[in-house]
């Protein structure tokens, strides 16, 4: 049965509304004039009294007319109307009370029957003495008669009287009534109505509140919402199905949605695991790669090698090789951390030590250093001078090794020289080589800023610098990741910038490469 | 939200409902009132005609009483002539009794001496009647309620006694169409033996009488006032009808008589009580009117049960004057509130 009522289509339901609406005010009306005809009869009837006294009245008056018709004629006629007259006002008076009441009105109609019955029988001896010729007789009980219609007459007209006197309080009480019935009916008829729109107003609410909702629910699916909840109405109507019908559509939808989410995650994790294959390939290799040139299994080669030569009694040979390893193995323990500048020095002697080995002495390098300063006090960013020293090589007398030359100084410096006025050693590379220009040289600072504004010291490390620079790699590309490697790791070691300059008076006049190194 | 749409429904309804059934109500109600029998008649089974033209204040303590009685013996009292408010001559009276086919008829004899045969034919068509305060000599009335003229006449004697003054007295007695002969005679022996046995020496009284009400309309008033304003006018008058004294009282007020005219008057209308409580008349003599009514219905009864009846039930008289006329108020009052006190 719930089942049933709650499957009552849109139509049915308007339909039942309607004709429920329609039957009520139906039946108000139908009350309403129903009271209003018994009113109207009552109305009627009360005055129906009032009627049946005026038609005795003149049934009366026909009886003594007739009746003196005769007894004046002896007419046929007047004595057949007299006697049509009687049987009326026999009839009429048959209607009236013959009981003893306390009502007055009741009494005088008892009267008025008691007395027309004596009238009828006074007239009817008159007629008789009259048809027997009894002059005396008749003339008296015509008399008789006279005196009785006159009573009649009084008891009639009191009669009357009262009964209109009531009939109009009756009338005057029926209109109040009416009013009292117009007034309860318009009640009514208003509450029916009021009771119709409610529903009416309920009906609309219940088709169209659903549709709207539904309306805004593929509104905000349309913009891409396909968390909307769209609730089952439950009423069973079409609007029901297509409310139902939305909600699957949705949920196909975020099921789609879902299973092309989990599809792409599924291709976006094989291709991450393909990709991460390749990369522990890659690893792999570069790991077979660095296990073939691992640094300490390079040193440790140089350092067999070197006893071999020392075995052999090669000293050079030894010398050489123990320099490549001291080299290789300060290139291993000190990347990414810190070193003292006598530890720099070292490696930049390991480094053109090396270097001469290779071009026969070519290269001429002085140091100059301040002696006040303990340099193995003094703590900087590791391989930070050998990359300038490479470069002033590379790039400073490359093509003439002969003439070229290389200077190392170390000082202390302060004030203006400084480059925050505070006490600072200076280590200034300077080379007799080919120069630079100034875009040469603004391009080389500012690779070197860019580097270091990217933040983060540059993945160029020791290894890659030495073995770039030992297998002779492209030169400036090289120059830059190394300046840029080491402005970026003295900007992080110190916290500031600025702690490296380079400078030239041009091409063919040399480069200088400064290094502040701040006094911690 | 059906469970609004059902609470608004049924409130409706509910409204609709109540309008209807209260509608319903009022209506059969009102209706009932209008068309219906009225719910508080009652029914019962004999029917008696009071017959008098005279509708002063005695009668209509006289008929209330006797209505009072009749109802409690399961009949109607009707006064004649008083539906129709037309007036009946007795004769009349008793003819509209016979043709109404009455049980039983009442009559006070006011202006008309010749009933004999009307109360024949009705004795002769079954409607017996009794007569009440005048008797109808010679006819087949069954009863005659009232009082004897010789203790009228012994009361009148007494009350004489105590207002004559030494000297002749000039009393005038007003009769009225109803009084026999005899009876005036009868009245006026009492009166004067009772002088002669109680008055102060030296005191005697003349007697006369004035017919006040000969049966013309507004007899009474005329008469009394030119017998006061006329040449003779009486020391002593004594009326023999409630309206015989009204229109004494209030002549004797009007023409400054009130101490030049002793008044003594019949029964204790409210201006006849309050007349003598102002002292403006010396006495009333009256007459119990509830014992009247009730003995006149009882006798009706009484003949129509058992088919006998007594000739004559005595009703006593009273004399209201200066000194009993508050106890006599007091006990009028109680009487009043005992019978609801109320007209019928």
């Amino acid at each position: 049965m719930r089942k049933g009522r709650e499957n009552r289509s849109i139509q049915s339901r308007l339909i039942m509304i309607m004709a429920g609406m329609m039957l009520l005010v139906l039946a108000v009306n139908l009350y309403v004039f129903r009271q209003t005809r018994t009113m109207v009869q009552t109305i009627d009837s009360v005055f129906v009294s009032n009627s049946t006294i005026v038609k005795l009245s003149d049934t009366l008056d026909k009886v003594g007319s007739s009746m003196y018709d005769y007894l004046s004629t002896r007419g046929s006629s007047s004595l057949e109307d007299f006697y049509r007259y009687e049987e009326d006002l026999r009839e009429i008076t048959t209607s009236f009370n013959d009981q003893n009441t306390s009502s007055p009105m009741l009494m005088l109609e008892k009267n008025i029957r008691e007395m027309s019955e004596a009238y009828l029988e006074a007239a009817e001896k008159a007629i008789q003495a009259k048809r027997g010729r009894n002059v005396e007789e008749y003339r008296r009980k015509y008399a008789d008669s006279k005196r009785l219609n006159g009573y009649i007459d009084d008891a009639v007209y009191a009669l009357n009287s009262r009964r209109f006197a009531q009939n109009s309080r009756n009338y005057q009480m029926l209109q109040n009534t009416m009013g009292v019935l117009e007034a309860s009916s318009m009640v009514m008829i208003l509450t029916a109505f009021v009771m119709a729109m409610f529903l009416a107003v309920m009906l609309i609410r219940a088709i169209f509140g659903p549709l709207k909702e539904l309306a805004g629910a593929a509104d905000r699916v349309a913009a891409g919402d396909f968390d909307v909840d769209v609730r089952e109405t439950g009423s069973g109507d079409e609007i029901a199905v297509v409310t139902h019908a939305f909600r699957k559509m949705l949920f196909s939808i975020r099921e789609y949605i879902e299973r092309q989410r989990a599809s792409m995650e599924k291709e976006s994790r094989m291709k991450e695991n393909a990709l991460a294959m390749q990369a522990h390939l890659k690893e792999a290799q570069l790991n077979f790669l660095q296990a073939q040139i691992n640094p300490h299994f390079l040193f440790n080669s140089l350092n067999a090698g070197s006893q071999l030569a020392a075995l052999e009694g090669a000293d050079r040979t030894q010398d050489y090789l123990g320099r490549m390893a001291d080299f290789f193995r300060y290139d291993v323990q000190k990347t990414g951390g810190s070193a003292s500048l006598e530890e720099e020095l070292e490696l930049v002697d390991n480094y053109i030590y090396i270097l001469n080995v290779r071009f026969s002495g070519d290269i001429h390098f002085d140091k100059i250093l301040d002696q006040d300063i303990r340099l193995s006090d003094i703590t900087m960013p590791s391989m930070t001078l050998q990359p300038i020293v490479e470069n002033a090589v590379q790039h400073g007398i490359h093509d003439d090794h002969e003439h070229g030359r290389i200077w190392l100084y170390v000082e202390m410096v302060d004030g203006e020289d400084a480059p925050d006025g505070q006490p600072t050693v200076m280590v200034t590379v300077s080379d007799n080589g080919a120069g630079m220009t100034a875009d040469q040289i603004m391009c080389l600072m500012e690779s070197g800023r860019g580097k270091t504004d990217g933040g983060g010291v540059p993945e160029t490390d020791g290894d890659e610098m030495a073995s770039g620079s030992l297998a002779g790699t492209g030169k400036e590309e090289t120059a830059g990741v190394a300046m840029g490697n080491v402005m970026a790791r003295l900007t992080l070691y110190y916290g500031r910038e600025g702690l490296l300059r380079v400078s030239s008076d041009g091409p063919g006049l040399g480069t200088q490469v400064t290094v502040f190194l701040p006094l911690r | 939200m059906m469970k609004k749409v059902t609470v608004a429904v049924v409130s409706c309804l509910s409204v609709i409902g109540l309008i209807l059934l209260g509608t319903y109500i009022y209506y059969q109600n009102h209706v009932n009132q209008i068309i219906g029998q009225p719910r508080d008649d009652t029914v019962y089974k004999r029917h008696y005609l009071f017959i008098s033209s005279d509708t002063s204040d005695i009668w209509q303590d006289v008929f209330r009483a006797a209505s009072e009685a009749a109802g409690e013996s399961g009949a109607y009292l009707e006064w004649c002539g008083q539906e129709t408010s037309a007036r009946y001559s007795d004769e009349e009276g008793i003819e509209i009794g016979v043709a109404e086919k009455v049980d039983g008829i009442l009559l006070y004899e006011s202006t008309e001496k010749d009933l004999k045969d009307a109360v024949s034919d009705a004795q002769s068509r079954g409607i017996p009647v009794v007569t009440l305060l005048r008797d109808i000599e010679d006819s087949p009335r069954i009863s005659y309620v009232g009082f004897s003229n010789y203790e009228r006449g012994r009361l009148y004697g007494d009350q004489l006694v105590s207002l004559l003054h030494k000297g002749e007295n000039k009393v005038c007695v007003l009769t009225d169409n109803g009084d026999s002969e005899g009876e005036l005679n009868l009245l006026y022996s009492q009166m004067t033996q009772a002088v002669k046995e109680k008055g102060a020496d030296g005191s005697t009284i003349s007697l006369s009488a004035v017919l006040a009400d000969s049966g013309e309309d507004f007899d009474a008033e005329e008469t009394i006032r030119n017998l006061l304003m006329g040449d003779s006018v009486p020391d002593i008058l004594i009326c023999e009808t409630s309206v015989q004294t009204d229109c004494a009282i209030q002549t004797i007020i009007d023409n400054n008589l009130v101490d030049r005219v002793q008044v003594i008057g019949y029964y204790t209308a409210d201006m006849t009580l309050s007349a003598i409580q102002r002292e403006l008349i010396p006495a009333a003599l009256t007459i119990d009117t509830d014992s009247l009514g009730h003995s006149a219905v009882a006798a009706l009864n009484e003949y129509l049960d058992t088919g006998h009846v007594s000739d004559y039930y005595n009703i006593s008289l009273q004399t209201v004057n200066a000194k009993n006329v508050y106890q006599y108020l007091r006990m009028k009052n109680l009487s009043k509130d005992r019978s609801g006190g109320e007209d019928g």
